[in-house]
């Protein structure tokens, strides 16, 4: 593709094209996932080649084949499905206290759980890693290049961790990270831009496993989060759950295979959704048939709506605002479309609350605009984000006590420092434990590293001055640091959570990725000939709307329109040799119109017309 | 020693203008913040980081009071260590003494409305105490300041007390 201007004379050289940087936004969520891009004017949801713009976070994996990644993997049999694993992302099996649909397992050495599928263990961050693969390609394929970085989304309360897990996942997608934003900021970002909100507005974030709340204040493009809470393990799938369980009940049965329950789900779901707008819904389960109401759906999901109230309270009380100085509610996620949920956060709040963006998308789409400014594509009046830790972070001292160092809600980048000292006479090793959480003692918190700082001169006890440096950058990550302050012994250490993965299995995986290279190599050849061809078409349909009339005859103009339906034709299937030579062969059908509007367009131009529009070489 | 105010371009004041301090806050975090400096080179980076960071202390300080009036002694008092030995008067000790008994018996009890009055009681004395503190600052007189200083203090771990039973 050749893109050429014409100058206006008198102006010289044409103006220098700067390519753009393609920078996406990624909700790598529990139950969708889905990619965005920022253009000139205007956000979108980038879709496959099918149209459609929601990636189902499901990845199945099966012997000899590589894993298939959203809607295939839902209908695809024979292998291991998995969903929902975001949940799982930096957790050990001991975290895990509810039913999953899949076979969990230790990975032995206390670290992240591992998913068991007929294709051997599966780390979550293996998962996470194929969903982002997919998006990064389908974007990819729709930008029409390489893509040069991308803002994750990761919910507001994931931990240390968590964060971690989602950085690896990356890594091994192969995809550069220009920083994790959490979900609800960048919800925030793509309602104040798009309605120049001001004021203090609180992001209820209820999406399929995670809830999010943050407290926010905008102000002259400035997106300042004030506090942030929330629960990792609690969403619409527990609506979901919870109907099942019912279902169960009352049809007396128990469904213990995977597969059965996963078809229960899918009726609960079914029947959550057709509740959105009905009073009541029939229901069928084997040989029981009943009726479900909205009184009984409120009933099973009014405790965790409540939860998600008591997590807003909480929020508020920590940034010290009262429910009245909120100027803004913002909906985000699937779950919020609950009419149950949408009726409570009313009333708890007095106010009609924003989801005019559609509440899956709002994500991704506040994420590309971030994506857009730190690519670098943007200056000037691009919005500042100044994000908070969810959790505090401290280290154990004696006794088993943690000793905070950065409290929670404290706005990031931060780095602190704090001074502890011996408790042995000539003691020259200091063990030191990370945690993150809120409880005092150490055991009710998460640990997240343990390092030791040696060669400590030997003082009696209490005399060593050991100053301990937590660092937390913008997205959240944590560096920490000991430093003997007389003698100025040093040791460091890049947090890598217990939960978290190794390096060597990060590298493992990334190996193993390119394994897996050629086969995605072939369907994204495919795709590029299939964009390649819509490219085409678009062009010329284009130009023909313009010329076609003045520049060709009645002939020619039929010529081009079977050539091009032919080339349609091909590009929904499979056969990329034949989407290729049936481009080629419109190329060169078309060759002479290009001809033929050049010379107009450079007549025109030499006559002292503007021309905006530019020609295309097709 | 850093001074917060300076790095905020706040005037060292125990009073400040909520307003002009959020304001010239977000002007630097606009100017300074990391993700201006995406693609700078690591230094300048490690640089922005480390100064938003000091901004971010700077502004937690401020922002609170009693913070704000700790950071303003820890910059004007050269003779802190003789100044935090002097003695708190008894009857002030005694009051808290007794406002902590209180405390305890309606914690025990659950009386809302009792706690109530102790919550606006205890407020009362803050700002009481709080403009002798902005006095004895205004006057220079580190000294009487610190004993005051002292006594938010402990005010101060009795508000939040308080607000930790509401809860």
């Amino acid at each position: 593709m050749v893109l050429f201007s014409i100058a206006e004379p008198g102006q010289g050289r044409a103006q220098q094209v700067i390519r753009r940087k393609r920078a996406v936004g990624i909700d790598l969520g529990t139950t969708n996932s889905l990619v965005a891009v920022a253009k000139e004017d205007k956000v979108d949801v980038i879709a496959d080649v099918h149209g459609r713009r929601l990636l189902p976070s499901v990845v199945h994996y099966a012997v000899d084949s590589a894993p298939v990644v959203g809607d295939e993997a839902l209908n695809a049999t024979g292998g291991t499905t998995i969903s929902s694993s975001k949940r799982l992302m930096g957790r050990g099996l001991t975290d895990i206290h509810y039913q999953v649909p899949y076979t969990l397992k230790d990975s032995g050495d206390g670290g992240m759980v591992l998913i068991d599928t007929v294709a051997g263990a599966v780390s979550p961050v293996q998962v996470a890693a194929d969903i982002l693969k997919t998006l990064a390609q389908r974007a990819e394929t729709s930008l029409g290049g390489e893509l040069d970085g991308v803002v994750i989304t990761v919910p507001a309360y994931f931990d240390e961790a968590q964060r971690q897990a989602t950085r690896a996942a990356a890594r091994i997608a192969g995809v550069n990270v220009l920083r994790l934003l959490s979900e609800p900021t960048a919800a925030a970002v793509a309602y104040g831009l798009d309605k120049q909100l001001e004021g203090i507005l609180i992001i209820y974030d209820l999406g399929g496993g995670t809830f999010d709340v943050s407290l926010m204040r905008l102000h002259n493009g400035v997106f300042e989060v004030l506090a942030t809470g929330g629960n990792s393990a609690l969403g619409g799938d527990d609506f979901d759950r919870a109907i099942a369980d019912w279902i169960c009940r009352q049809a007396t049965v128990v469904v213990n295979a995977a597969v059965d329950y996963r078809r229960l789900l899918k009726l609960a779901r079914a029947a959550k959704h057709a509740l959105t707008t009905g009073e009541r819904t029939p229901l069928q389960w084997g040989t029981w048939a009943g009726e479900f109401s909205r009184t009984q759906l409120h009933e099973l999901i009014d405790g965790y709506i409540d939860a998600t109230l008591s997590a807003c309270r909480r929020v508020l009380r920590d940034a010290e605002i009262a429910v009245g100085d909120i100027t803004d509610v913002v909906l985000v996620g699937g779950s919020t479309r609950t009419p149950r949920v949408q009726d409570k956060v009313r009333t708890f709040f007095g106010r009609e609350p924003l989801c005019s963006i559609d509440p899956d998308e709002v994500v991704a789409l506040g994420a590309a605009l971030q994506a857009d400014v730190l690519a670098g594509n943007k200056y000037g009046d691009a919005a500042l984000l100044l994000d908070v830790i969810p959790l505090s972070l401290g280290i154990e001292t004696m006794g088993g006590l943690l000793e905070k160092i950065i409290p929670r809600n404290s706005t990031i980048p931060l780095v602190r420092a704090q001074e502890f000292t011996t408790f042995k006479d000539g003691q020259t090793v200091m063990s030191l434990h990370v945690y993150q959480g809120e409880r005092e003692l150490v055991s009710d918190c998460r640990s997240l590293a343990r390092f030791d700082l040696r060669g400590i001169p030997p003082m009696v006890a209490g005399a060593a001055r050991v100053r301990v440096t937590f660092q937390v950058d913008a997205d959240g990550l944590l560096e920490v640091q000991a430093e003997e302050v007389a003698s100025g012994v040093k040791s460091s250490i890049v947090v890598k959570p217990s939960f978290g993965l190794a390096e060597q299995d990060i590298a493992g995986m990334i190996q193993s990725s390119m394994h897996s290279a050629a086969a995605d190599k072939v369907r994204r050849s495919l795709r590029e000939k299939q964009v390649e061809a819509q490219r085409h078409m678009e062009a010329l349909r284009a130009a023909l709307a313009a010329d076609g009339d003045s520049l060709l005859d009645a002939a020619e103009r039929q010529d081009l329109q079977n050539a091009m339906q032919q080339l349609a034709a091909a590009a929904t299937g499979e056969d990329a040799a034949l989407i290729e030579r049936l481009t080629e062969q419109l190329n060169n059908q078309s060759r002479d119109f290009a001809a033929r509007r050049m010379d107009a367009g450079i007549k025109a131009a030499l006559a002292g017309q503007r021309l905006d529009a530019v020609g295309d070489n097709f | 020693m850093t001074d917060f105010f300076a790095a905020l371009g706040m005037p060292v004041a125990c009073e400040l203008d909520r307003h002009q301090l959020d304001a010239n806050y977000r002007q630097r975090q606009a100017e300074w913040h990391p993700d201006r400096y995406v693609s700078a080179s690591e230094a300048v980076k490690l640089q922005a980081l480390r100064h938003t960071s000091l901004l971010n202390d700077a502004y937690t300080t401020l922002k609170q009071p009693l913070r704000r009036a700790e950071h303003l002694l820890e910059l004007k008092d050269s003779d802190a260590a003789g100044h935090s030995s002097r003695k708190l008067e008894p009857a002030f000790l005694l009051q808290q003494l007794e406002q902590r008994e209180q405390l305890e018996h309606l914690a025990r009890h659950r009386d809302a409305a009792a706690l109530e009055v102790l919550r606006q009681l205890v407020d009362t004395q803050w700002l009481a105490q709080w403009s002798e503190f902005a006095t004895e600052a205004a006057r220079q007189d580190w000294c009487n300041a610190r004993l005051a200083l002292q006594k938010l203090q402990f005010l101060h771990k009795l508000q939040e007390e308080i607000r930790h039973l509401e809860e």
